[in-house]
């Protein structure tokens, strides 16, 4: 008698094992795209519902400019310049969602791009190189210095057990203070305009005649970089031991730890990459010869480090997905700007918008849950028919 | 010693802001509940809180009322912003960190939407009141601690020491105090006594908006003279203060005084001839808060304690 209630409870056990399993199967890559398009599109309701509640005439009479095309819509500014200018968010999103997927919260991307931009900024000035090695020259300088901002934040957690989130928070304005005295220095100093000199073309992010085929757009090649980077990162993550290896410290230290894994090595190599990935998109924002970005010389702590939170979040923290939330993201930022050009609501309402994307996005559990109701009547109908067949 | 005066006063209301938001946290997180929200939190009580300031000073109300009204309606508003953190959080078992992340990013964009689009072009708000002290009589004349803690000090000093004592009490003498440590520690184990975990991380999520955002007009009132959607990054500093503080009430105020102190030197420099002697930038001045809180981290962070079960989505379901 006690041993059969024992086995029905380790068969009824081992069904919710399996159901588990299988509704972990459900949420596939498919409806993580549904969520977050639902997150997306709701996001964009709130934000006009906002918009009418402090102004319906103003949207009305918005949507008349628009229509009547009295407001001059320039296509390469707001649809391929929203495209190619999101590389900088776009990676840094990729450093916080590779950091989120091995368990830690990069908050620290803007110290690491503030890093990496003023190393690229000085190899720029301090040596001279032809062409497009020396702008190589000057990123790879960039990924170098944010790797080691990014690696002293996972060697602090990893042999002192401080948390990574207090670490990246101090060294955000111990990099901004460190970057306003090197960026005030006489090699690198604009004295007039109180920011750091205009780079020498060779050291600048390489247009290829792109920046003239789509006038007004910022075209340049960091676009592309930024894609095939979101394509490495993927590989790593998802396709080398060594990324299997990180992930596994990161849902399971303990686990990882009893299982041989390596859990100091690989705190500090995510961050070591992380950091990397922010240095890369630092490099990114102060190189770009098409859009003139530098550094002024005051405490500025970027705000490309925070868009890439939000970035990798609405992503759910996949590095293929980040390359559309970027550029859905500044395409929200570009609209602020077209809203504000066109009528008299301010450009802020774009991070309205995005802020009520991200709050819809931290719900997609409970869309999903919604989204899978169906299959999940499906599961269990299944798994009954089975049980009466058992019977 | 006239220079120890300063120093110490200056630090003082470097740390008040600090040390309210901080045990906001603290109240969150011994619930159980990861509260990042506090920068956004802050800035929208700052909001409010300044603009009823700016509304209502200079009438009949006087001075240190109309701080004490401002730095509560600041509270209330951050109480109700931080209802959305907690439905997506409690109700939801929505992802802590990314609800709050979608407050901080929230609370800035509503702020200086607002003031653009409502107030009038500019994104300031300004107010013209000193709260500032200078001093009470009889209390300034005592000998040494008079000078310390009764000259050009702010009220909001005092209220937050008054907080720390009541943070302490609750949590520690209370019933419900235990509760909410209990949740935060082992939340399947005080469901099974009968505790309602929900209601108990509402508390703890609401007393943590309500701090925060008092915390928030606070430093406004103290940092500057105006409200600019922003609050300097305080409340990430904040939460700095509350992992340096151990979560625990006592040495929070420990943390924050440290970290006021260390900024207040920092800023201080020139004054300082045992610093100013280093002979070294205006910006590595200005890193010593940063450097040092990390420094002394290293120091103590193997003994770091977080409540167990803090980030961790509670489902009645799972066993």
């Amino acid at each position: 008698m006690e041993n059969k209630r024992e086995n029905s409870a380790l068969r009824s056990y081992g069904q919710k094992v399996l159901s588990r399993f299988k509704e972990f199967r459900v949420s596939s890559t498919m409806d993580k795209i549904k969520a977050s398009v639902i997150s997306a599109l709701g996001g964009i309701l709130v934000g006009l519902i906002i918009m009418m509640l402090i102004n319906f005439q103003g949207v009305i009479d918005f949507i008349i400019t628009l229509a009547s095309g009295k407001f001059k819509f320039d296509p390469n500014t707001y649809i391929i310049g929203s495209i190619v200018q999101s590389a900088p968010i776009l990676i840094a999103g990729l450093s916080v969602a590779f950091a989120f997927r091995t368990g830690l919260f990069n908050i620290g991307a803007s110290g690491q791009i503030l890093v990496g931009g003023i190393t690229a900024i000085y190899i720029g000035h301090l040596i001279s190189l032809p062409g497009p090695l020396h702008f190589l020259v000057a990123l790879i300088g960039a990924i170098i210095a944010g790797s080691i901002w990014g690696g002293i934040t996972g060697t602090l957690k990893a042999y002192f057990n401080i948390n990574e989130v207090v670490t990246s928070i101090m060294l955000n304005y111990v990099a901004a203070h460190l970057v306003k005295f090197l960026s005030r220095q006489k090699l690198v100093f604009d004295l007039f305009r109180s920011q750091t000199k205009m780079l020498p073309k060779s050291a600048t992010i390489p247009t290829l005649g792109l920046d003239r085929l789509f006038p007004h757009s910022g075209f340049d090649i960091s676009i592309f970089i930024a894609i095939l980077t979101a394509i490495l990162v993927f590989i790593i993550l998802e396709k080398t031991t060594l990324g299997y290896q990180l992930k596994a410290v990161g849902y399971n230290p303990l686990g990882a730890k009893t299982n041989g894994i390596k859990y100091r090595r690989n705190i500090i190599l995510s961050m070591l990459i992380a950091g990397a990935l922010s240095g890369l998109a630092g490099g990114i924002i102060y190189l770009s010869g098409a859009n003139a970005t530098q550094i002024r010389v005051q405490i500025n702590i970027p705000g490309e480090g925070f868009d890439g939170i939000s970035v990798a979040l609405l992503a759910t923290n996949s590095p293929i997905g980040v390359i559309f939330s970027a550029i859905f993201i500044n395409f929200i930022t570009q609209f602020g700007s077209l809203v504000e050009g066109a009528s008299t609501f301010k450009k802020e309402i774009s991070d309205v918008i995005i802020a009520v994307i991200i709050y819809f996005s931290a719900l997609s559990s409970i869309t999903l849950y919604y989204l899978n109701v169906r299959k999940r009547k499906r599961l269990k109908h299944n798994s009954e028919l089975n049980k009466e067949g058992d019977e | 010693m006239e220079l120890i005066y300063n120093i110490l006063q200056a630090t003082f209301f470097t740390m008040t802001p600090l040390l309210v938001v901080a045990l906001g946290g603290l109240f969150s997180e011994r619930s159980g509940v990861v509260n990042i929200a506090l920068e956004g939190i802050m800035v929208m009580g700052a909001f409010i809180g300044i603009f009823v300031i700016s509304m209502i000073e200079g009438g009949s109300i006087p001075g240190q009322l109309v701080l004490i009204i401002g730095v509560i309606v600041g509270g209330l508003v951050g109480l109700i912003f931080s209802v959305f953190h907690a439905f997506a959080s409690i109700n939801l078992k929505a992802d802590q960190t990314i609800s709050g992340t979608a407050l901080n990013i929230f609370a800035p964009a509503v702020a200086i939407f607002v003031a653009r689009s409502m107030l009038g072009g500019s994104k300031e708000i300004k107010f013209l009141t000193v709260f500032r002290i200078k001093r009470v009589p009889f209390l300034t004349d005592i000998p040494i601690l008079g000078r310390i803690f009764f000259e050009d000090f702010y009220i909001t000093f005092y209220v937050g020491l008054i907080i720390l004592l009541i943070s302490w009490f609750v949590l520690y003498k209370t019933r419900l105090g235990l509760r909410i440590r209990a949740c935060g520690e082992n939340p399947h184990a005080a469901d099974s006594v009968g505790i309602n975990i929900y209601k108990i991380r509402y508390i703890g999520v609401l007393t943590s908006g309500f701090l925060a955002g008092m915390g928030g007009v606070i430093f406004i009132i103290s940092a500057s003279q105006a409200f600019a959607a922003s609050v300097s990054g305080y409340g990430f500093l904040a939460i700095a203060v509350l992992i340096f503080g151990n979560w625990q009430p006592k040495k929070i105020l420990f943390a924050s005084f440290f970290f006021g102190l260390m900024t207040t030197l920092a800023a201080m420099y020139t004054e300082i001839p045992l610093l100013k002697g280093l002979g070294l930038s205006e910006e590595f001045y200005n890193m010593i808060p940063y450097i040092a809180t990390l420094v002394v981290l290293a120091l103590l962070s193997k003994s770091s304690k977080a409540p167990k079960a803090v980030g961790v989505i509670y489902d009645k379901g799972a066993r």
